[in-house]
């Protein structure tokens, strides 16, 4: 097993590199870089006032754009690697320091998420198998169809117009986690303050992955009722709850396990747009800010870190599977 | 084969119907949504489609940037399409009306018709939808080929790159390489197409793998056919299977991923009509402006839907382990 895991993490030094060889190409791409300035020519298109001055000058400083490129590839990578990312354009404080602000709001989220898709999605998805070609299955296939395929930024727009106020009802609040005199609270106050404030956008993040992971888990309990060793259950006479419950459940969660992984790319990605929409102060909404903005050390650090997080997920993940199903050897 | 079993599928076959109703919509929009007639009579002239054809003579009278204001005098005529205003065509007198019976779907924050911008933004997704997932599926074919195919190291390269497309936050590496590049619909297309393809890749090279160990591999071989033939005028027709539902999904995707780039303001540049752009104007005016949250958002919704049904209707049809088993 710990060979397994060495293994696996040296695996992560080329996916490493590419990362980092991705992030560079980008600081290429922004102005004050050679490439920006063959694409807007010698400061012609590009508004060049003071400011558009200033970022460039301190690009330049930042990422060493004066040296040769091998060189600038170097210490953009030790830079990477001591998680040193300079301080933002926008208002001179540390990157690192903004993205531990902002991490735990989006871990909190992607937590409930992970944990309320995983709670509803499982039981769903076994009821749909077990009970399946009736006609509350073929109900619930539709609605999870059709959940599958609304966007969320459509809902989110949906929901603060029906139920944000406005023209329709006003139930709850559209803006932030909290609402601004939630610091005097008394504690209990403060947590129903703040699952009123994180209903809405919850929600939103939650609907698409729960009606994919139910629809995963309706096919992996089908094809485990089909099998042999199911029938020879019922041929014993065991009681169907017994065999829905103790050995067809439990051989259907092995491939459920594996999209574990799968939903952690989506912390960053997935919450740019409803944390803008909402104003929830996570990292998808500092990174939307930083692009719009053009706070290009942000970026880097949102991007790099977003990355490890993921690679980190991805590890947990395959060990994870190798737990659960014996059959899968660790090499 | 695979079509009369697609057939049989009534939900996929409704899916097909819409896209092509949208399709339709989309490629024939100048005759659908504009302001400028599909025919006129003037200057004692007929002018067949000036709505797709500029004619130097009017475009002398400046008659195309003013044909809201025209009217036709008496022995002129012209008819319209059945949606009579421009997508780019603003009106600062009818600025956020609710549907009614002149804009049927209302109006935006600079007085468009919000109906006409939508048919031309089905143009918009459709186009970058196809494109991208073209880009997608091309790079997507050539690198799992390569990888399933010649092995050893090419492939480990492959799979490197895979795991790094995975593991990367595609959707913020896309804004920010929007925010990076000139706004083009063109960006939008390549950006979106050079990070969908490990799925096919994936796929293909998976496929590559499992021919390769086929019966009519080996007799291939043994009638001496050479290796590259083999596989490419004979594994890879096989392997394509999966490829077209995982093209049809990543339809669905590209779409969604268009609209959302959109929404936040990283798409078309500014007065190209687009679904997702419509969704970010309703945004300021989310406390009054149903009309403008509603109906582009059902667009988007549908036209996803519908290609995903004919994703699911495409699987189904191609998989022999469900055909006839109903």
């Amino acid at each position: 097993m710990l060979r397994y895991i060495i293994k696996r993490l040296l695996f992560v030094i080329p996916t490493f590199l590419g990362v980092s060889l991705i992030t560079f190409a980008l600081i290429q791409l922004a102005p004050g870089s050679p490439v920006a300035y063959k694409l807007r020519g010698e400061g012609g298109a590009m508004r060049a006032n003071f400011e558009t001055e200033k970022i460039i000058e301190q690009t330049k400083a930042l990422y060493g754009l004066d040296k040769p490129i091998i060189v600038q590839y170097l210490l953009w990578l030790r830079r990477i690697i001591t998680l040193d990312f300079g301080k933002s354009f926008k208002d001179q404080r540390f990157v690192m320091e903004k993205i531990w602000e902002t991490l735990p709001i989006t871990l909190q989220f992607t937590i409930l998420e992970t944990f309320l898709i995983y709670l509803i999605a499982i039981p769903i998805g076994a009821y749909s198998a077990v009970r399946s070609r009736s006609f509350l299955d073929q109900l619930i296939t539709i609605i999870l169809f059709l959940l599958y395929s609304l966007p969320s930024f459509w809902v989110a727009m949906l929901l603060i117009m029906f139920l944000g106020g406005g023209d329709w009802w006003n139930l709850f609040p559209v803006n932030g986690i909290n609402s601004i005199d939630a610091y005097a609270y008394p504690w209990w106050k403060w947590l129903l303050d703040r699952l009123w404030h994180i209903v809405l956008p919850l929600f939103c993040m939650t609907y698409g992955g729960l009606a994919g992971l139910s629809r995963y888990m309706r096919t992996g309990m089908l094809d485990v009722i089909k099998q042999d060793y199911i029938r020879t259950a019922r041929a014993y006479g065991l009681s169907e709850k017994m065999i829905v419950f103790k050995y067809a459940m439990r051989n259907s969660l092995i491939p459920i396990v594996t999209i574990f992984g799968g939903l952690l790319p989506g912390l960053i990605s997935g919450s740019v747009i409803i944390e803008t929409i909402f104003s929830i102060p996570g990292m998808g909404r500092l990174g939307f800010e930083a692009v719009l903005s053009r706070d290009y050390p942000l970026i880097m650090g949102i991007f790099t870190i977003s990355t490890f997080l993921t690679l980190f997920g991805l590890i947990i993940n395959d060990i994870l599977y190798a737990l659960v199903d014996p059959r899968i050897r660790l090499e | 084969m695979v079509w009369s079993e697609f057939k049989k599928n009534k939900m996929a076959m409704c899916g097909l119907v819409v896209i092509f109703f949208f399709g339709f919509i989309a490629t024939f929009a100048p005759f659908i949504a504009n302001d400028v007639p599909i025919v006129m009579k003037k200057n004692n002239r007929i002018y067949l489609f000036p709505n797709v054809i500029k004619y130097s003579d009017l475009l002398s009278e400046n008659l195309y940037a003013n044909f809201d204001l025209w009217k036709p005098a008496p022995g002129e005529w012209c008819i319209k399409p059945i949606v009579p205003f421009g997508p780019l065509r603003q009106n600062l007198e009818v600025v956020l009306h609710p549907p009614n019976r002149i804009h049927w779907l209302g109006t935006d924050d600079r007085g468009r018709d919000v109906l006409s911008r939508m048919i031309w933004g089905a143009r918009l997704s459709l186009s970058v939808g196809f494109v991208s997932v073209g880009i997608a599926v091309l790079m997507g074919i050539v690198l799992g080929s390569l990888a399933g195919f010649l092995g050893s190291w090419v492939d480990t390269v492959v799979l490197r790159l895979i795991e790094l497309m995975l593991v990367i936050p595609t959707f913020f590496l896309i804004i920010t390489v929007m925010a990076f590049l000139p706004p083009s619909v063109w960006t939008i297309m390549v950006v979106i197409g050079l990070t969908s393809w490990p799925g096919v890749a994936r796929l293909v090279r998976g496929e590559f793998l499992r021919q390769r160990e086929m019966e009519y591999v080996l007799s291939a071989k043994v009638l001496g056919l050479s290796g590259i033939r083999t596989m490419f005028r004979h594994v890879l027709p096989n392997a394509l299977g999966p490829v077209y539902v995982s093209a049809t999904f990543g339809l669905a995707g590209a779409i969604l991923m268009e609209s959302g780039l959109s929404f936040l303001g990283f798409g078309a540049p500014p007065p190209t009509p687009s679904w997702g752009e419509l969704l970010k104007q309703s945004q300021s005016y989310v406390d009054f402006a149903w009309w403008l949250v509603l109906f582009p958002g059902l667009a988007i919704f549908i036209t996803v839907t519908a290609f995903n049904l004919v994703g699911e209707g495409l699987r189904d049809a191609m998989d022999p382990r469900l055909r006839g088993g109903r």
